[in-house]
């Protein structure tokens, strides 16, 4: 009885994948590391913007803790009912290679969008800026406020997340390269809470009673480290600042707690994505830098990595952080 | 804790101890109602989802303009309620507590996506957070937050008649029926309060921390879990100690503050907690042995 009832839930999904497949307009999904942050949503709003003018089908899916594994199963289901095109920010590169290189196989385009796995067969990266640029402009806005020399704390979300690995080394690199007294004295991984967030932040500034910024990886760590600065009464003394959307960031923006955010409008990155991918199915080239209509900057391509960038990294602040609504 | 305080000389300081504490308030009371399941022979893995929908409730009870004074009880009687049904699964249909809760961990974690519908709730009113962060004569809130929930737990466990029933019912669950306690009843009574204890852990986290993220709760449960078991309970139920709970939630918070102080990076904190709770067990099976 129980297993005929299984038998017949999994012939079911059987049948509605399939009837999926059978449609003629070109069919892109998005997989993004973790459904549900308001980032992600925002870039889904630009993507079925593009995907409304383009007449493609969007779907968007994404495993509902970073969870590198529960990622694969999405990639691998997206692959199973047949998709045109597969973009993806990966969570972990080492577990989705051969995944990606199986969907290749099958003719599917694939694409790495928000983050990159470099050394995977994916055939362009949609950058929304490159990793140097946003380590670099992170810490230059941090500089301005604090002086170029001090302590510095970070907090990130899971080591496991490639980009934020990079922008963690592209702050280090600026900081012995241009402000050697600058130094960063922690790193630290939270869970994806604003909990975990709101410790690794205080306990920095117990330890560092001298510590000039806390600077937050994700827009996960945003709220914590923000929070911890207002409660600890250092407004004024210690900046906190990251790569926070400016939903989770602005009550923290207009009290001063954390005076700017880096970021990138992910609608944008949507939109682009969904453009590339529309383009590539329809058998379209990507040699030299790209016009798109409905994106303000040009975008450049950059052939030796295979990266197709949207511009350079916006910096919100209580002057334009209304302008946002992600 | 002598470890931490020489290698760091900001562990000892009274700014440091109130932040271990105020960092400690919400997996404090969880624990305070996970020491009691535990005794009862139960276990509750979804306790992180609880804490997750009554944060979600209270979000969009604040967003839709209600004041703190039902708010509040608002959060807490959503965790109760989550926290019989869990009980009722448990003692109608018999299945293991482990697996129950399992089940209904996803499910809350499904309602908490569906019901927010991707996005945080944000910029929450700061009303509440003197509980968490307020002091009272100079004794941090959360002592008296903490104090208080023990104290009820305590009175329920070592003074009321109900109290005998739990480790009753957790020391042989046969016998208990045999001689008519209401076994069903105690359960689903201990589980209710664990979730109503989770519905003011929530209330505590939305005021300290004024968002509710879509990640919230995600590692209370095994951090609960992991204090009880350090502080004494056996997880065959019967035994455990609501003092020793509480050391334990200190234990693991002091872990994650110490490490982070002492410089030592904080991806070790979880191999510490780990390794220690495995000495805690195997020691426990050991002298199980011998004495048997």
């Amino acid at each position: 009885m129980k297993r005929s009832v299984l038998l017949a839930g999994a012939f079911g999904i059987v049948i509605a994948s399939g009837a999926w497949a059978q449609t003629d307009t070109t069919q892109v999904a998005f997989i993004p590391q973790i459904a549900g942050i308001p980032y992600y949503v925002a870039m889904r709003a630009g993507a079925e913007r593009a995907a409304e003018e383009l007449g493609v089908e969007y779907v968007q899916e994404g495993p509902v803790s970073t969870n590198a594994a529960d990622q694969l199963r999405i990639f691998e289901s997206f692959v199973t009912q047949g998709f045109d095109v597969i973009a993806i920010s990966p969570l972990d590169e080492e577990s989705l290679k051969p995944a990606i290189a199986r969907a290749r196989e099958q003719g599917i385009i694939v694409l790495t969008s928000d983050a990159d796995a470099p050394n995977s067969e994916r055939q362009f990266f949609v950058a929304q800026a490159l990793d140097q640029d946003l380590g670099y402009t992170l810490l230059d806005e941090t500089v301005k406020l604090v002086g170029d020399s001090g302590k510095i704390a970070i907090v990130s979300d899971s080591p496991t997340i490639q980009s934020m690995q990079n922008w963690i080394a592209a702050i280090q690199e600026r900081a012995e390269t241009s402000y050697p007294k600058i130094e960063i004295v922690s790193v630290d991984h939270t869970d994806g809470t604003a909990a975990r967030a709101y410790q690794f932040a205080t306990d920095a500034m117990t330890r560092n009673p001298d510590l000039k910024a806390v600077l937050g990886m994700a827009s996960t760590t945003c709220p914590g480290i923000a929070q911890a600065v207002e409660a600890a009464g250092a407004i004024g003394e210690v900046v906190s600042a990251g790569y926070c959307s400016p939903n989770t960031a602005r009550d923290y923006i207009k009290s001063g707690a954390m005076p700017f955010s880096v970021l990138w409008n992910p609608a944008d990155l949507g939109y682009l994505t969904v453009w590339v991918a529309d383009h590539l199915a329809d058998g379209g080239e990507i040699a030299d830098d790209l016009e798109v209509p409905g994106l303000e900057a040009p975008v450049r391509y950059l052939p030796e990595d295979g990266i197709l960038l949207l511009g350079p990294p916006a910096v919100f602040t209580p002057a334009n952080v209304d302008d946002y609504d992600f | 804790m002598v470890l931490f305080a020489s290698q760091s000389e900001f562990f000892l300081t009274e700014r440091n101890l109130v932040t271990i504490l105020r960092n400690s308030v919400d997996l404090a009371v969880i624990c305070a109602g996970m020491t009691i399941v535990i005794i009862l022979g139960g276990i509750d893995v979804s306790v992180g989802g609880i804490l997750a929908v009554s944060a979600v409730i209270i979000g969009r009870a604040y967003q839709a303009g209600l004041p703190d004074i039902l708010v509040a009880p608002i959060g807490i009687a959503t965790g109760a309620a989550l926290g019989a049904f869990n009980g009722l699964l448990i003692a109608r249909t018999r299945v293991p507590p482990i697996v129950a809760t399992l089940g209904t961990m996803y499910i809350f974690i499904a309602f908490l996506f569906l019901f927010i519908g991707g996005t945080w709730i944000s910029g929450l009113p700061n009303t509440l957070s003197f509980l968490v962060l307020g002091d009272v004569y100079g004794i941090p809130a959360g002592v008296f937050v903490i104090g208080a929930v023990y104290a009820v737990a305590w009175a329920l466990l070592r003074r009321m008649p109900w109290g005998r029933r739990v480790i009753a019912v957790g020391s042989d669950e046969g016998a208990a029926r045999l001689v008519g306690i209401p076994v069903n009843r105690t359960k689903i009574e201990a589980f209710a309060f664990l979730g109503l204890l989770a519905g003011i852990a929530a209330v505590l986290y939305v005021a300290r921390l004024r968002n509710v993220e879509v990640n919230i709760g995600t590692n209370i449960a095994l951090e609960a879990i992991a204090a009880t078991i350090l502080g004494g309970a056996n997880i065959r139920g019967g035994v455990g100690s609501l003092a020793g709970a509480l050391l334990g939630v200190l234990f693991i918070k002091v872990t994650q503050n110490g490490l982070v102080l002492s410089g030592v990076s904080s991806l070790w904190e979880t191999v510490v907690i780990g390794g220690l709770l495995l000495v805690v067990l195997v020691l426990d099976a050991v002298e199980k042995r011998g004495a048997g």
